[in-house]
């Protein structure tokens, strides 16, 4: 449409016949010239710049531009601007699977990749290596959730040291020194935190030293610390930063033997002699654990030299798997369930760097777990959630990390006999917190297709482990990552719900429900899912119930919106609108959006009234929902959001229909500029179809309606605060006007840009402090093209509107040695040529302008030279105040504005002795003023210069021969 | 002038058994030249005893048998004299494991009454203006158990109930809790290159456990016909279950015999050298639960 319309309105100069020659009237004075030979003219002229200043040519870039820029708007609309929304922490792929450890990395870069490569062949994606592990478990287990662990020396995406205060300092290592255990009174989180990097600086100073007996004792102290569950909600915290302590010992202890036994290949015997010595080593590190008094520091320390064991696999009692089998078992000696379970956990770690094929004995570990279980849960339960003040599902939650670690060992690449095993186990002791482990590190492939067997194991499991819609969660995870037999799909899900359909707890419900409508998208139809809404909604409405589950519906609604991107499909679900209603604050804001997202995003164009009216009600909800207080980033999305829905929405043929829209569309978006102006855009390109609906001519209703629209514009320009968007508009909006025969609108409209322009702010400063002299320019370029065609007012006369824009300029608070005033002018001296020819190069269609108006009337004529001799009087001033500033740009402005004054005056006016004494002084002036360094200025001049030589006229030669013998 | 004069012996852990030969070199790092007047090699081996103050003064013939026996001396002339260049030099020497007439080698053990030492000093002579240099060295002898003493061990079954007590300290039978402890040790004779073995479960206690360890003692008798001094000290204690253990769980025990500390079972004519081994199960109030156990080291090689 706005293509159309830019062909229309303006013809490019280049096709203007050349017009008959009148005679001037003007004497005395600079003229105007009537008869140009426009052709030649431009041949010589395309040498300078010239071209791109002409005010006709500039207007079919302009409108282009804003053409592009429409075009632009609708295509960035249309890409995709959501990203993932709701993935769960399980889904998201973990690929890192080579570097194990950054400690180890950093200290030899050597044997860690021996280490890495050996694991590559073992693990694949799928493996969730420890690292990933780490940061989840910190953030997790805390005492103080508002608080985040840092540790200096784990690369957990913390960054700054953390400083230990000497006091505290002093007392750790006294402790060390005197090598005791006990603690007065209760340590905090942040005080273990920094016994912890104490330990840990103390151990790399005291390795670096080669004081190995103290990086012992630092590592059994390290361990000792593991004993204490006294602040039980950091105790997975706690392993993990201290298991990282005893890492870096172990990896010391193993990274040395095996440099030394690396360092020289001399000869054989030489190399029997190290390794010989390697032997030594070991089994005196070994040897010197083994008469370690207490049994967890001595399991923990074993433990993290595990991969020493290597070294020595020929001694006596050092086989590998023998070792792990007698350290699992030594294991059941630790009585606190909790500390058996991670140490047995750490174990899992470290023996996978050692034989990661070996996993039979986590089986065992697992039963041992069980029946830990069992005893604790009839002896030591009550006693001790009593202890810690924490409930059971808390207490429970602390063992996830450690469960989850070793099933996700003992599944990865595991056989089914293996998995068959540990179900098994669960069989046995039906503990519900090893069947959520089970279910969670379980390839979920292998869920899927047992999932009538996991389905009842949940029904099973007991009540008081683990609560059970976690257990359903966790299943509901695995069934959508996994694909279930395609027969199967609905007998699960109706098995499935015939117990959480019960629930008591709405929370819980909604958990479960969060989980399984991403189920319900992923294989089923969307009417399964309509019905599983129905049933969500059954539950939450009683009661007002949605309201403490927000943030829940809000992920069961993205989810919903992330499977279904047609809008028309959403807005086919019955249940869908009545779901969004139910949300307030924050998370309607959230839904809001999305659901616009999916809007924008539909391929479809639609006219649909629900369409519209959800559009409007959420476009509304979301625009009120913003304020300006409100990111100027955050209002320039969501803006853009908005006017990609309002591109979908297009009633056809039903203009009317389609304007009332817009009338909507600006009530509801009063704030956002972007969209007005796109409102604005719309109404106008509206206007250009109904144009072409009646084939270029109006009939009395079409000419109301266009009026409809064009007031529609008249009242939303003034509402936009950017004022280039608004001066832009009003460009625009009035060349449509004009063209659709409103011509006292556009007179109107014209008349109110005039009186913007003053408004435009001289300086912009936005990051950079910014001229807009450059725009105006640009902008007066089209204005005056439009102005050219623009028929002159009935009352006023024909110049009352270039005269009152002459008048804004000159008022205009123009810089300092600014040439942008003068150009215009040049530029409206242009204006005044084509005028005085009898016919205008271009037209609007059934427009009359003025040269049909005026150009025969001789007071016409008359007051055009004398309004063109004022503009020639003017720009000589500005010369004249620009000549006295010495530097040096403000030189060449003047240089410039010279030569493009005596191009203009020989190429729109009549050359006659006053013009000729004229170009011969401003010829003379820039001439001297040039530096012979600017060679671009001193071409301007030559080929100025040479245009004169080509002129025929009498006077033209005198004045080339005197301008040559300058 | 430390490490001017230095021994090595070709096998790094030192180990060596009656009858093999030991091999090794003198190393002798200097600057400058080095000049000397003999140097010599000698091997020592000994048992020497002690009393404990409070054996002191029992028997005369005690000090007697208190001497220390000598089981095996060389002396190696290396050179008698002469002058080395600036740098390493090195001066092997070699001898025959082997015991002095009338005695025999025992395992290398350090204990606090009875002490078993193998050592190799060298002595440089220099002039009448320097100092001489002398370096020691111990050795490791180990000795392998004769065959007859190879007595393949029997599993052997333990239970500590309130009834097999004895020995009460500052408590009457009646007041003791009932409790059920069994358990399996692997072997009483154990190899002293392996771990001492097996297990323990509580099968019902009314009290709770705090820890159970494993006490490893050495008795230790200095003595003739006429009499004797025993003494027991502990070597080492070893936790084994550390908290209060859930029931009827077989829990591992596992101690490893510390080098040096331990040697195999020895009874010689004026001294013996035994171990044993106490379960202790350690209750919240502060009562303990102690079985014993006498086991015999043995090597098998």
């Amino acid at each position: 449409m706005v293509e159309q319309q830019t062909n229309s309105t303006t013809t490019p100069p280049q096709s203007t016949p050349p017009t008959t020659t009148t005679p001037s009237g003007a004497t005395g004075a600079y003229a105007l010239a009537t008869d140009k030979k426009a052709l030649k003219v431009k041949n010589l002229i395309s040498t300078t710049r010239e071209v791109d200043k002409h005010p006709l040519n500039s207007t079919t870039a302009v409108n282009n531009t804003t053409a592009n820029a429409t075009a632009k708007k609708s295509t960035s609309t249309t890409t995709p601007t959501i990203t993932g929304q709701s993935i769960d922490v399980n889904e998201s792929p973990l690929s890192k699977t080579e570097t194990l450890n950054p400690l180890m990395n950093s200290t030899t870069p050597g044997s860690s990749d021996q280490i890495g490569q050996h694991l590559t062949n073992y693990v694949d994606e799928t493996f969730m290596p420890w690292d990933t592990f780490k940061p989840q478990i910190l953030q997790q287990y805390t005492t103080d959730p508002s608080n985040r662990i840092q540790v200096s020396f784990m690369d957990i995406g913390s960054s700054g040291k953390v400083k230990i205060p000497m006091n505290r300092l002093n007392k750790i290592l006294e402790e060390l020194e005197l090598d005791k255990n006990e603690k007065e009174g209760e340590n905090s989180q942040n005080d273990l935190i920094f016994d912890l990097e104490t330990l840990h600086s103390e151990l790399v100073k005291a390795w670096k030293v080669e004081e190995r007996v103290r990086s012992l004792k630092i590592a059994i102290q390290t361990s000792k610390l593991l004993a204490d569950v006294s602040l039980i909600k950091f105790y997975p915290s706690k392993f993990v930063i201290a298991t990282e302590i005893l890492d870096t010992f172990g990896n010391f202890v193993y990274d040395r033997i095996k440099k030394r036994l690396q360092s020289s290949k001399e000869s054989k015997t030489h190399e029997i002699l190290l390794k010989e010595q390697a032997k030594e080593t070991c089994r005196n590190w070994f040897s010197k654990i083994s008469s370690i008094r207490e049994l967890l520091p001595r399991l923990y320390v074993e433990i993290s030299i595990l991969k020493c064991y290597e070294f020595i696999s020929d001694d006596h009692n050092t086989e590998p798997k023998q070792v792990i089998n007698r350290l699992i078992n030594q294991i059941r000696g630790i009585g606190n369930p909790l500390v058996q379970n991670y140490i047995r956990a750490y174990l899992a770690r470290r023996s996978f760097d050692l034989c990661p094929e070996y996993k039979v004995f986590i089986i065992q570990g697992l039963k041992d777990f069980v029946f830990s279980q069992k005893y604790f849960e009839s002896v030591q339960k009550e006693q001790l959630l009593k202890q810690y003040q924490i409930t059971l599902t808390e207490y429970l939650g602390l063992y996830s990390p450690s469960l989850e670690w070793l099933l996700q060992c003992l599944a990865h690449n595991g056989s089914a006999e293996i998995l068959e095993e540990v179900l098994s186990i669960f069989r046995e002791s039906k503990n519900a917190l090893l069947l959520n482990h089970i279910i969670s590190s379980f390839p979920p492939d292998y869920i899927c297709n047992n999932s009538t067997m996991f389905s009842n194991f949940i029904k099973e499991a007991d009540q008081i482990s683990y609560p059970k819609y976690q257990l359903y969660c966790t299943f509901g995870i695995n069934l959508v990552l996994g694909h279930p037999p395609k027969e199967q799909i609905l007998s699960i899900l109706n098995d499935v719900w015939k117990v959480v359909t019960n629930f008591e707890n709405l929370k819980d419900y909604i958990s479960v429900a969060e989980v399984f409508i991403e189920y319900v998208l992923t294989h089923c139809s969307n009417k399964e899912a309509d019905i599983f809404l129905k049933d969500i909604l059954r539950h939450i409405i009683p009661d007002k119930g949605y309201e403490q589950i927000q943030s829940h519906l809000q992920s069961i609604v993205l989810k919903i919106l992330t499977h279904i991107q047609d809008f028309n499909i959403l807005i086919g679900l019955s249940n869908f609108l009545p779901i969004l209603d139910l949300f307030n604050g924050e998370s309607q804001k959230q839904i809001s959006r999305s659901t616009l997202e999916v809007l924008s995003q539909t391929s479809q164009i639609t006219s649909d009234p629900i369409v519209v009216n959800t559009f409007l009600t959420y476009g509304k909800a979301l625009h009120d929902s913003l304020n300006s207080l409100s990111y100027q980033d955050e209002v320039r999305q969501v803006s853009l959001l908005i006017i990609g829905c309002i591109n979908k929405i297009d009633f056809q043929r039903d203009v009317e229909k389609q304007l009332n829209f817009y009338v909507d569309c600006r009530q509801a978006f009063n704030n956002f500029d972007s969209v007005k102006n796109r409102l604005v855009h719309c109404v106008l390109s509206l206007c250009q179809r109904t144009l072409g609906l009646v084939k270029g001519k109006h009939t009395t209703k079409s000419t109301a309606f266009i009026r409809a629209c064009i007031a529609y514009c008249f009242i939303t320009i003034p509402s936009i605060d950017d004022i280039f968007m608004k001066l832009n508009l009003y460009l625009t909006s009035a060349g449509i006007a004009l063209q659709n025969h409103a011509l006292s609108q556009a007179d109107a409209l014209l008349k109110a840009l005039v009186t913007f322009i003053q408004e435009i702010p001289p300086i912009l400063e936005f990051k950079q402090v910014k001229s807009t002299e450059e725009w105006t320019y640009q902008f007066m370029g089209n204005l005056i093209s439009l102005l050219l065609v623009t028929p002159g007012h009935p009352e006023n006369g024909p110049f009352y509107l270039i005269k009152a824009l002459q008048k804004v300029l000159k008022d205009y608070p123009w810089e300092r040695s600014s040439s942008a005033k003068s150009r215009i002018y040049l530029l409206i001296m242009s204006l005044c040529s084509t005028w005085a020819q009898k016919s205008l190069p271009y037209h609007i269609e059934r427009v009359e302008s003025n040269d049909t108006l005026f150009t025969e009337d001789p007071d016409f004529q008359s007051e055009l030279n004398e309004f063109y001799n004022g503009l020639v009087k003017d720009v000589l001033a500005d010369i004249n105040v620009l000549k006295d500033e010495p530097d040096l740009s403000t030189q060449k402005k003047m240089i410039l504005l010279c030569l493009d004054l005596i191009n203009t005056l020989l190429s729109v006016g009549e050359l006659n002795s006053k013009t000729c004494s004229l170009i011969f002084n401003l010829f003379n002036m820039s001439k001297k003023s040039i530096p012979s360094t600017s060679f671009s200025e001193l071409n301007y001049l030559k080929s100025t210069l040479t245009y004169i030589g080509t002129l025929d006229s009498k006077l033209s030669k005198e004045l080339y021969q005197k301008l040559q013998q300058v | 002038m430390n490490n001017v004069l230095d021994i090595k012996l070709k096998k790094i852990d030192k180990v060596y058994q009656p009858g093999k030969i030991v091999t090794g070199y003198i190393v002798i790092n200097s600057k400058e030249d080095f000049s000397h007047s003999g140097i010599t090699v000698i091997v020592e081996g000994s048992v020497q005893l002690q009393l404990s103050s409070k054996s002191v003064g029992l028997f005369d013939a005690f000090y007697n048998s208190l001497k220390p026996i000598p089981l095996l001396h060389y002396n190696i002339n290396i050179s008698s004299g002469g002058k080395f260049q600036p740098g390493v030099t090195e001066l092997p020497f070699e001898f025959l494991l082997e015991p002095l007439p009338n005695q025999q080698l025992y395992d290398t053990y350090h204990g606090v009454f009875v002490n078993i030492q193998y050592t190799i000093r060298c002595d440089v002579k220099k002039g009448i203006l320097s100092k001489d240099l002398q370096k020691q060295l111990e050795f490791i002898v180990e000795v392998p158990t004769q065959d007859s003493d190879k007595k393949v061990g029997q599993p052997l079954n333990f239970l500590i109930t309130p009834e097999s007590l004895v020995n009460f300290k500052r408590i009457s039978k009646s007041e003791v809790p009932s409790f059920k402890i069994s358990g399996e040790l692997k072997t009483a004779i154990c190899n002293i290159n392996d771990a001492f073995q097996g297990y323990i479960s509580i099968d019902q206690t009314e009290a709770i456990i705090k820890s159970i360890e494993l006490q490893l003692v050495r008795v230790e008798t200095c003595g003739c016909a006429e009499g004797h001094a025993r003494e027991v000290t502990e070597i080492q204690n070893i936790q084994i279950a550390d908290g209060d253990v859930p029931r009827n769980l077989a829990v591992p025990l596992w101690m490893v015999f510390p080098r040096l500390f331990t040697c195999t079972t020895t009874a010689a004519k004026t001294f013996k050298i035994e171990f044993e081994v106490n379960l202790v199960v350690m209750l919240e109030d502060g009562h303990l639960i102690t079985e014993n156990f006498p086991i015999k080291l043995v090597r098998n090689k």
